[in-house]
């Protein structure tokens, strides 16, 4: 059938590919998906009942204007955007002219520098690096390390990105400003913190020529000064919130009118 | 009456009853003539439908909509911070290409205790016409995108932006921050200097301290277990190579979902 | 409110970028010693001296543009609302 280029008695020009032009007989695509088995049938079923239930949703809406669930990328956003980002890469080829690198002197296996440092961005990482001295020890294995140091501070690297990871899955609600969450938002101010000062320690050599502080304080301090900030941000956004909260839902509800 | 058929297309009496001016009489016949070949209707559409597009009347923000903050103008420096890194990122590839045409990464010695790479950079900084500029502006928009990406987390995090529905948007930012922390640390390494040689060694040193396959990402990335040739080679390969496509697909991705969900405003 | 703090951090960006740009041409020993508050060298030249006065004129203004927009002037209002309200009781 495939060989016979003359199937239905019409001559046909295309060599008889197989392809026919659509017409009333052919299966619409809907028709065509709606026989499809197993996984493919599935998700156009989703697709259908998805659709469905917003074109229901959009009907029951009694808003007027758009339910403004973000605000639009373009144009609003790109062309602000641009405006002040133009100002600001001005600024930075201004920095680029005025503040050239430093080149430093040739690579030297063999004479290790006072001071070894990644760039800045890494700090936090590289100070990550330098938790031996809260490595836990096991009892059972007669005070030995469950694990190296240097296997510690790697693993200590993962579990804050890990866990900056998961935030969206642990907060959820449609709760923006950091008044209506106290909570996170000191996490996070802790948070900051946490990476200056974790930055600090691996240059605790410096520290403590500069300042009068042993090795051990300085540790002690890295982990102090973080909770301190939480406390610090959560009591004052927790005095906030009341006035902050009345004013957003007083405009909220003007708009809105509970029915 | 004329032999030739009469039909609504009659160009040339639709100009006779016209009564133009000869100026509007030579740009329509010209009109006629370039749209005749090139079908200019076509692409006045296109560009129409542009015009429509951008000029569209969106509704109303939601800052506007709730009259939330009339100073909310001055919040919106930290809303441009994404967009600022990657026009930061355009400058550093584009300043990156042209460095590229003066370097080449080899360790073999040309003077003293400097290498070809060293030596290149110098070059660079020393001979080469605007090389210093290119250098201080491929240096300074790498640092100036990496600040912004980590300002940009923050405002994510502070403005609650990453919550449902863009979790996926925020793990993918994740992975963005840390390539680009990636390229900037194989970045560091290039001029082979001190600085570099040291931070190469904190690097090779923490990969074999990962477990059971230490040794083999040391070898993949670093090249060995001690930094030479084969080192600088491979944070050449991935800095000019590898990363460019694959950090640049992620940030096409990242600002497509951004596109498709909307920016997500406090409220 | 937002304007004040808006307008001391422009104040104090823009004129630390000034500072720091005249800082890191003139008064940095070098990178691995002192950046950006060593003592300026000798023979500067006019152009040179009017750097290191322009250096010292940002750093006083970001320093007291800033404090200005975000202590004094909200301290004022706050002084001012306070007399007024004391007005009103007596």
């Amino acid at each position: 059938m495939t060989d016979d280029t003359t199937t239905d008695g019409e001559p046909r020009t295309d060599g008889g590919t197989g392809i026919v032009p659509q017409d009333d007989q052919a299966p619409t695509w809907t028709e065509r998906k709606a026989r499809t088995q197993g996984l493919a049938r599935l998700t156009y079923e989703y697709f259908e009942r998805s659709r469905r239930e917003d074109e229901d949703l959009r009907h029951e809406s009694d808003y007027v204007e758009r339910d403004v669930l973000a605000f639009p990328t373009w144009p609003h956003e790109m062309i602000r955007n641009l405006a002040i980002t133009s100002f600001f890469i001005g600024a930075m080829f201004f920095i680029s002219a005025a503040i050239p690198p430093h080149i430093p002197s040739p690579a030297n296996p063999d004479a290790t520098p006072a001071v070894i440092l990644p760039d800045w961005y890494l700090y936090w990482s590289f100070g990550l690096l330098h938790l031996d001295p809260i490595n836990p020890e096991l009892a059972l294995l007669g005070g030995e390390k469950l694990m190296s140091d240097r296997v510690y501070g790697v693993l200590a690297n993962l579990v804050v990105v890990g866990f900056i990871a998961i935030v969206p899955f642990l907060n959820k609600g449609s709760a923006r400003r950091p008044v209506e969450e106290p909570f996170w938002a000191a996490l996070g101010v802790g948070g900051i913190v946490f990476a200056f000062t974790i930055s600090v320690l691996p240059v605790q050599n410096l520290v403590a020529e500069t300042f009068p502080m042993t090795v051990p304080e300085l540790f002690t301090l890295t982990f102090i000064l973080p909770v301190v900030a939480f406390f610090l941000t959560y009591s004052v956004l927790k005095t906030m919130r009341e006035g902050y909260m009345f004013e957003l839902n007083r405009r909220y509800y003007r708009l809105r009118p509970p029915k | 009456m004329s032999i030739e058929r009469k039909d609504e297309f009659d160009r040339d009496e639709w100009l006779a009853e016209r009564d133009l001016s000869p100026v509007e009489e030579v740009y329509l016949i010209s009109l006629m003539w370039l749209d005749k070949r090139l079908r200019i209707v076509d692409y006045l559409e296109l560009l129409e439908d542009m015009y429509y597009k951008t000029n569209l009347q969106m509704p109303k923000s939601h800052t506007e909509q709730y009259n939330l903050d009339n100073k909310f103008w001055y919040w919106y420096p930290l809303y441009a911070l994404g967009s600022f890194s990657t026009i930061a990122y355009v400058v550093a590839a584009i300043t990156g290409a042209l460095l590229g045409f003066y370097y080449a990464p080899s360790t073999a010695s040309t003077e003293g205790m400097r290498t070809v790479a060293y030596s290149n950079v110098l070059f660079i900084m020393g001979d080469l016409n605007f090389g210093f500029f290119l250098r201080s502006l491929h240096r300074w928009s790498a640092q100036v995108m990496t600040a912004a990406v980590f300002l940009h987390m923050l405002r994510v995090y502070f403005t609650g932006a990453y919550k449902e529905p863009r979790e996926l948007n925020w793990i993918l930012g994740i992975v963005l921050i840390s390539l680009t922390m990636v390229f900037g640390y194989t970045g560091y390494l290039l001029p082979w200097s001190q600085l570099s040689f040291w931070a190469g060694q904190i690097g090779v040193e923490m990969a074999l301290s990962i477990p059971l396959v230490g040794e083999w990402v040391a070898q993949l990335i670093f090249g060995g277990f001690t930094l030479g040739e084969a080192t600088l080679q491979r944070m050449y390969i991935l800095h000019v190579f590898i990363l460019p496509f694959v950090v640049t697909a992620l940030i096409a991705v990242h600002i497509g979902i951004v596109w498709m969900q909307g920016i997500a405003e406090p409220h | 409110m937002a304007d004040e703090f808006a307008k001391g951090l422009g104040i104090l960006t823009t004129a630390g970028l000034v500072w720091m740009a005249v800082s890191s041409w003139l008064t940095t020993a070098g990178f691995e010693s002192t950046q950006l508050v060593a003592p300026p060298p000798e023979d500067l030249g006019t152009y040179g001296e009017l750097a290191i006065l322009v250096r010292e004129v940002s750093m006083w203004f970001a320093i007291f543009g800033a404090l200005a927009f975000w202590v004094a002037i909200p301290a004022g209002r706050e002084i001012q609302r306070a007399r007024a309200e004391r007005r009103e009781e007596a």
